[in-house]
């Protein structure tokens, strides 16, 4: 062993940084789970656009944003300079430039201080509120409320985006909740209901025992990148949990060390070592568990539904058939994560090109034309469409939105039922408010040491975790 | 690589001491131009080295004692930032777990590329497929390796426990407890370094005189007198600078941990530079992690005194 080099590891993977903006996210998003591919009743489109010009003067303008699709996936890439293409021909002033530099929160200061930042960036729930707070972000309140569709934006949704003055810096473009994605073949070869995925903790603990063998895990759950503290938080929710208090003041203080933490730890620890019923291989993140539901090295683990897109994109042969959405198993707290996805805005961008840029986006995300022409190049390719969502939209544009979906929708809906049904009736909360990512790298060891360590002691853990992230984080803000 | 620069050419035996006036300034122009032109040769690297080292050395010196955000204009802080991190657990956690991995990777990593080298050196066929196979790791990215060896050592169907299963051994977990997690780590180090440090033996072995080792076998010595008796005492010079090398690279290990397990599980492979990293780029906190960099940075600068002084002291 002789001059090893202490080199940081970039983030150079599309991928892998696509993963961490599309996982978590929260805030109450109020409305119930809906699939998207369910309205029968099909109607011409009308276009949502906002603005009749991009800019008010009709000067050339160049966007950038870095919604680029990886390079690895060039079908979607192809349908992405479609989008740009038809926004360039509608705006001849304006230029988009894309990059593939999914938000990473690791570089984002420097990048923005640098001047490196795009115009628009897209970021997870968990982020908007920080961003606000250290003004990284633009203000764009005036144009967004010019958009015609802004009256159907549920209010949760923007809550997301606004300060306490309720001025706005962001556009929620998608909300979902996390649930029990499992494989209904398994399912039936096992003898259970694919039907009737397991909606209860002894439900999941009984179904996974059943589903373990043949060189296949029952259960498998993430522990690493923070996706241990986010799968906790909602575990600890199912349970009627919580993550942290905050008071009048703002002052913040850490609770998960609860009697409902401490039994979301014994959860795992038991399906893992007194039913051994999880994978030997732990550590994972999210696309480990992705890829082994998708190689059938596991029967069920914690997703949010665009988990569905992401394996058919990834494994283009897969059946997309054999898998089922579930609400995500409860003991009593009747609750669940919710989540989503916004684009905020540099704020040290030229005021006219924070214009075009909002002008962008909404073309690219929610002009109703625009969304008819780009599903159904995503059909073409063999995209799946239809995955549930949890609505960010009320009213008129949900249903125009709906419409134009449900004429592309592809996906078995038919096989989240027990989802879309099932988080109608539970409560979407929001991910804990202060400091999340850092509160779930504090939780973070303990989830990993229940799932290595059988002599672990969950409330120890949760302890030490508590005292960690109290005495390092939240009493030095 | 090299441990000893080289050095300039002698001047030219019989060069006047004593040089006239006229032939004394020529002299001294001729030797200011050829001064100016190594300084001008010299001049890129020093830019080079002066804005990418030495000025983000200094500048980490400073940002220690500062809350920086990148955002908001940098304010002094005074020692709060040593004072946070010495509050937090994982400080003293990374430390032990960095001199953990240190000192199992000199007992494993620092032995093996030595007995690699010894055993190679006394081949008499296929002596060079054998530095080839042994270095091949060494060409890989450090990435590719570290991706590889999380397949092999999966604690499922990996090629290890199938290896140990055919010794009638029980599947280990590897990375995935506390207990063996570190060991691992530094078996994967050891397998991506050890042949570079291999070739830097081999290439030392060939500098031991071979009429020492003959006279050794005309006095009936063995394999293991010849070792304790030649080849260690002759090889004791790069022994020991190879030590201090290791122990100076051992100590910044963050690759294998941040890739293979994040420091997991339950922080028994956090090190220390996994922690600055942690403090820099997830909590965002660049203060803390130029503090935690400049504790690192002295306790490298001891260990790189240590070898320029063994360097002077015990250079043949």
């Amino acid at each position: 062993m002789g001059d090893e080099t202490a080199a940081g590891r970039g983030e150079t993977d599309g991928e892998t940084r696509a993963r961490r903006v599309d996982r978590r996210t929260l805030i109450r998003v109020g409305g119930m789970a809906a699939t998207v591919g369910t309205v029968g009743r099909v109607a011409r489109p009308s276009t949502g656009r906002a603005v009749a010009q991009a800019t008010p003067s009709g000067e050339p303008v160049t966007v950038t944003d870095n919604g680029l699709p990886p390079e690895n996936q060039p079908e979607q890439v192809e349908v992405y300079e479609q989008i740009v293409e038809r926004y360039e021909s509608a705006n001849p002033n304006v230029t988009v430039e894309s990059t593939a530099n999914a938000w990473d929160p690791q570089t984002f200061p420097a990048r923005l201080a640098a001047g490196e930042l795009e115009d628009a960036f897209n970021v997870p729930y968990t982020e908007p509120q920080g961003i606000i707070a250290r003004g990284q972000a633009a203000d764009i309140t005036e144009y967004l409320q010019a958009w015609p569709s802004f009256p159907s934006y549920n209010p949760n949704a923007l809550q997301v985006v606004s300060d306490a003055e309720g001025r706005i810096y962001g556009i929620p473009i998608f909300g979902y909740a996390l649930g029990l994605m499992y494989n209904r073949t398994f399912f039936e070869e096992a003898g259970l209901d694919p039907d009737s995925p397991p909606a209860t903790w002894d439900d999941l603990r009984s179904a996974a025992k059943a589903l373990t063998g043949d060189g296949r895990a029952g259960f498998a759950e993430t522990s690493t990148d923070n996706q241990g503290g986010w799968h906790f938080t909602a575990w600890t929710y199912s349970a009627g949990g919580t993550l942290e208090e905050v008071d009048a003041e703002g002052g913040a203080t850490a609770v998960f060390n609860s009697e409902e933490g401490v039994a979301a730890l014994q959860l795992l620890k038991g399906m893992r070592f007194e039913d051994e019923a999880m994978t030997d291989r732990q550590l994972l993140n999210q696309d480990d568990t992705r890829e082994m539901m998708a190689t059938g090295q596991i029967a069920m683990c914690v997703q949010a539904p665009d988990s569905l897109p992401w394996i058919a994109d990834r494994y283009p042969d897969v059946d997309m058939e054999q898998f089922g959405f579930g609400i995500l198993p409860q003991n009593g707290g009747n609750a669940t994560l919710a989540g989503g996805s916004v684009w905020m805005f540099n704020p040290n961008s030229e005021p006219e090109v924070i214009q075009a840029a909002v002008d962008w986006i909404l073309f690219k995300e929610f002009d109703l034309e625009n969304l008819d022409a780009r599903l159904a190049a995503d059909q073409e390719r063999g995209a799946l469409i239809g995955a549930p969502e949890s609505p960010i939209f009320t009213g008129e544009y949900l249903e125009q939105r709906q419409e134009v979906f449900a004429r592309y929708a592809n996906a078995p809906t038919e096989n989240y039922r027990a989802f879309i049904e099932g988080s109608a009736t539970l409560e979407l909360r929001g991910e804990p408010p202060v400091e999340t990512q850092q509160l779930y790298a504090a939780i973070d060891p303990a989830v990993q040491a229940v799932l290595t360590d059988e002599g672990a002691d969950p409330q120890e853990l949760l302890d030490e975790a508590a005292e960690q992230f109290q005495s390092q984080v939240l009493d030095r803000l | 690589m090299s441990l000893r620069t080289p050095s300039l050419p002698a001047a030219p035996a019989g060069s006047p001491r004593v040089l006239a006036p006229s032939r004394g300034r020529a002299a001294r122009r001729a030797h200011l131009v050829r001064a100016v032109t190594a300084y001008l040769f010299l001049l890129p690297a020093l830019l080079a080295f002066a804005l990418f080292a030495w000025y983000p050395i200094v500048r980490g010196l400073i940002v220690s004692f500062q809350e920086v955000n990148l955002v908001d204009p940098p304010r002094w802080v005074g020692l709060e930032n040593f004072r946070q991190l010495i509050d937090d657990p994982l400080f003293v956690t990374a430390w032990a777990n960095t001199l953990r991995f240190a000192g199992l990777g000199l007992l494993l990593g620092y032995a093996v590329p030595f007995v690699l080298a010894l055993a190679i050196n006394e081949v008499r066929h296929l002596r060079w497929y054998f530095r080839l196979a042994f270095y091949l790791p060494v060409v890989l990215p450090p990435i590719v390796a570290v991706y590889l060896w999380q397949w092999i050592l999966d604690p499922g169907p990996g090629l290890a426990n199938q290896i140990l299963g055919w010794f009638g051994v029980d599947p280990q977990p590897w990375l995935q407890s506390s207990d063996t997690a570190m060991l691992s780590l530094v078996i994967v180090a050891t397998w991506s370094y050890a042949g570079s440090t291999m070739l830097i033996y081999l290439a030392a072995l060939q500098g031991v005189p071979a009429h020492l080792y003959d006279a050794a076998e005309v006095d009936g010595a063995n394999l293991l007198r010849r070792l304790f008796d030649i080849t260690l005492p002759q090889l004791r010079f790069i022994l020991l600078i190879m030590l201090v090398l290791q122990i100076i690279g051992t100590m910044q290990v963050f690759t294998e941990p941040f890739v293979l397990t994040d420091g997991g599980p339950a922080n028994a492979t956090v090190t220390v530079l996994l922690l600055l990293y942690r403090y820099a780029f997830q909590y965002g906190n660049y203060g803390a992690a130029s503090a935690l960099g400049l504790m690192l940075f002295v306790v490298l600068v001891a260990f790189s005194l240590l070898y320029l002084w063994l360097t002077r002291r015990f250079r043949p």
